[in-house]
């Protein structure tokens, strides 16, 4: 068992279905890597274009073009590549609408992607863990991805949450033709190998 | 003989559409008033006109096209020229002969081209027919038919019933008595669906009844619309309406099913298909047309062959530009996919999600009553 930290979640990986588990957004290869490019640029909305509307001609906006991170990249059940993202939904972003939360999620899966791929050994600075280097290379073999989300169901029994996001994240990440599975914390399947408390 | 292609020209919300069909399962998704039962309706109507359901007709083939598109669409004065587009402006309806286009082909089987016209003495010209006699095809609109039985039918043939053609003709294939011999396949997926409804299908005097599994029998007006729409299906299969090589339409399958029998619905659809005969369906339901798409994507069991899938995404554009100018329309926009989640915007999804939001916003709020 591999015990992780994660949103006030404590996630317990078995080994025999997980073989290698890099904890992506706390990697040093993430932190002094792609993460380092931030920054902000500007994006014209278009306008309502209604009449006397001042916002008829569109407006300037920054927009945030930092680089975003899954919680986990590793090689789980299938010995394929996996994505782990763990949600949840109290705090600051419970409000959040579930089209924005799946753009989200899917944007860090496309720039975890990214980064994995670059992280090798280039420099004494920046030499990739064993586990992260079998995770990059099994990615570049991969023909399939799986990308896991753990989500909070609001109310005991609905699935409501969790499938509405799943939809849109297929919808969205149509591209990488992976698998794309959300669950509630409290109803992974065992065979998935692990366990959220 | 399944649909290969349509090619539309100016025909009900379409202004210029091609349409790759698959041989196996074809599902129809968009909004209301996209055309998805009108497209259904025309490709029915021109396989019934040209297929081996046809019968001994004594009129020609444009004429039988015509008539039987009339059924179908039921327009005023029985015009079937009223399907064809309607333009906003000079030359629209009301102003010349506008026209419509139909190129419909068939897998080895040619092409049926015609067209309809909004004037004239004949509203269908036909211009090319298939090469070969097309399959059977049965269509079975949202509401079962099993309560009506032979009685509509006769109704239907005598006088003007506000029910399309697809109604009297789906009685009349459930009047059909059953084949004494039927194939493998037909026969599992009889047993399975029997299992469902709890009895067997029987008729008597021309009207439907379940014999009960408990003993006893329940005459079909008494049985749930659900039910009876399982019944009907079996009665299609055992009647051999449905078997390889005929094209089955289904127009919201779900309509009256609990979600239970939805999923078995789904997976007779998926043995159907598997077995050679083509589905056309039209849905509104998000699991429908989820569980389609993961079955369109599932490996398959060994000795088996993948279901091909296809989504077929009609959507109407937005009509105005940036600065609020009203465009002609561009007609119905039409996407095609092997997955539902690759179509763009997929209305379903949108449908959920909103849902979805609601769910949160009621439950964060703490306004849901305790």
């Amino acid at each position: 068992m591999a015990e992780f930290q994660e949103s006030g979640w404590t996630l317990d990986f078995d080994d025999t279905a997980w073989t290698r588990i890099v904890k992506w957004d706390d990697d040093p290869c993430y932190r002094q890597g792609i993460e380092r490019m931030k920054g902000k640029t500007r994006r014209r909305l278009r306008g309502c274009g209604l009449p006397r509307c001042h916002w008829r001609n569109g407006s300037d906006e920054l927009v945030d073009e930092g680089t975003r991170a899954v919680d986990f990249a590793a090689i789980g059940p299938g010995r394929i590549p996996w994505l782990v993202e763990v949600k949840s939904l109290r705090g600051d972003t419970a409000t959040m609408p579930i089209e924005e939360r799946a753009v989200d999620i899917a944007a860090k899966v496309r720039d975890s992607l990214c980064g994995v791929e670059w992280a090798r050994p280039r420099s004494a600075g920046f030499v990739p863990s064993p586990d992260l280097q079998h995770v990059r290379r099994a990615l570049g073999r991969a023909t399939t991805v799986r990308v896991l989300v753990l989500f909070d169901d609001l109310r005991p029994g609905s699935r409501t949450q969790t499938l509405a996001l799943q939809a849109k994240l297929r919808e969205l990440l149509i591209w990488l033709r992976g698998d794309v599975v959300v669950y509630g914390h409290q109803e992974l399947p065992g065979e998935l190998g692990l366990a959220v408390s | 003989m399944a649909i290969a292609s349509i090619e539309l020209s100016q025909f009900s919300a379409f202004a210029d559409a091609e349409i790759d069909f698959s041989p196996g399962i074809n599902v129809l998704v968009g909004a209301n008033g996209t055309g998805k039962s009108h497209l259904m309706k025309l490709a029915y109507g021109t396989l019934r006109t040209f297929g081996v359901g046809r019968g001994r007709s004594t009129l020609k083939p444009v004429q039988e096209l015509e008539s039987k598109l009339a059924e179908l669409f039921q327009p005023d004065g029985l015009n079937v020229g009223r399907v064809v587009r309607r333009r906003v402006g000079k030359g629209g309806l009301g102003g010349g002969n506008n026209r419509a286009t139909v190129d419909i082909a068939f897998v080895r089987g040619g092409h049926a081209l015609f067209t309809l016209h909004t004037k004239g003495p004949q509203h269908v010209r036909l211009q090319t027919t298939p090469r070969a006699r097309l399959g059977t095809a049965v269509f079975l609109p949202p509401h079962e038919m099993l309560t009506l039985g032979s009685a509509f039918v006769d109704l239907a043939r005598e006088y003007e019933v506000p029910f399309d053609a697809t109604y009297a003709d789906a009685a009349a294939a459930l009047g059909r008595p059953a084949l004494k011999t039927r194939p493998a396949f037909i026969r599992d997926i009889e047993t399975r669906l029997l299992a469902s409804l709890g009895g067997e299908v029987i008729r008597e005097e021309g009207r439907f009844y379940v014999r009960l599994r408990g003993g006893g029998k329940m005459e079909a007006p008494l049985l749930a619309e659900g039910l009876r729409k399982l019944a009907s299906l079996i009665r299609l299969l055992q009647n051999g309406s449905i078997r390889r090589g005929s094209v089955l339409f289904w127009d919201e399958p779900e309509t009256n099913l609990n979600p239970i029998l939805t999923n078995t619905i789904v997976e007779t659809i998926n043995e159907l298909a598997t077995h050679g005969v083509q589905v056309v369906l039209a849905t509104h339901d998000y699991f429908v047309a989820s569980r389609l798409s993961l079955i369109g994507q599932k490996r398959p069991e060994k000795g088996r062959r993948r279901t091909r899938v296809r989504f077929i995404g009609l959507a109407v554009p937005d009509d105005s530009d940036a600065d609020g100018t009203v465009l002609e329309s561009p007609g119905v926009l039409v996407h095609e996919a092997d997955q539902l989640e690759a179509l763009p915007e997929a209305l379903l999804v949108k449908a959920l999600i909103d849902h979805a939001d609601f769910e949160r916003s009621v439950v964060l709020k703490g306004a849901l009553d305790r």
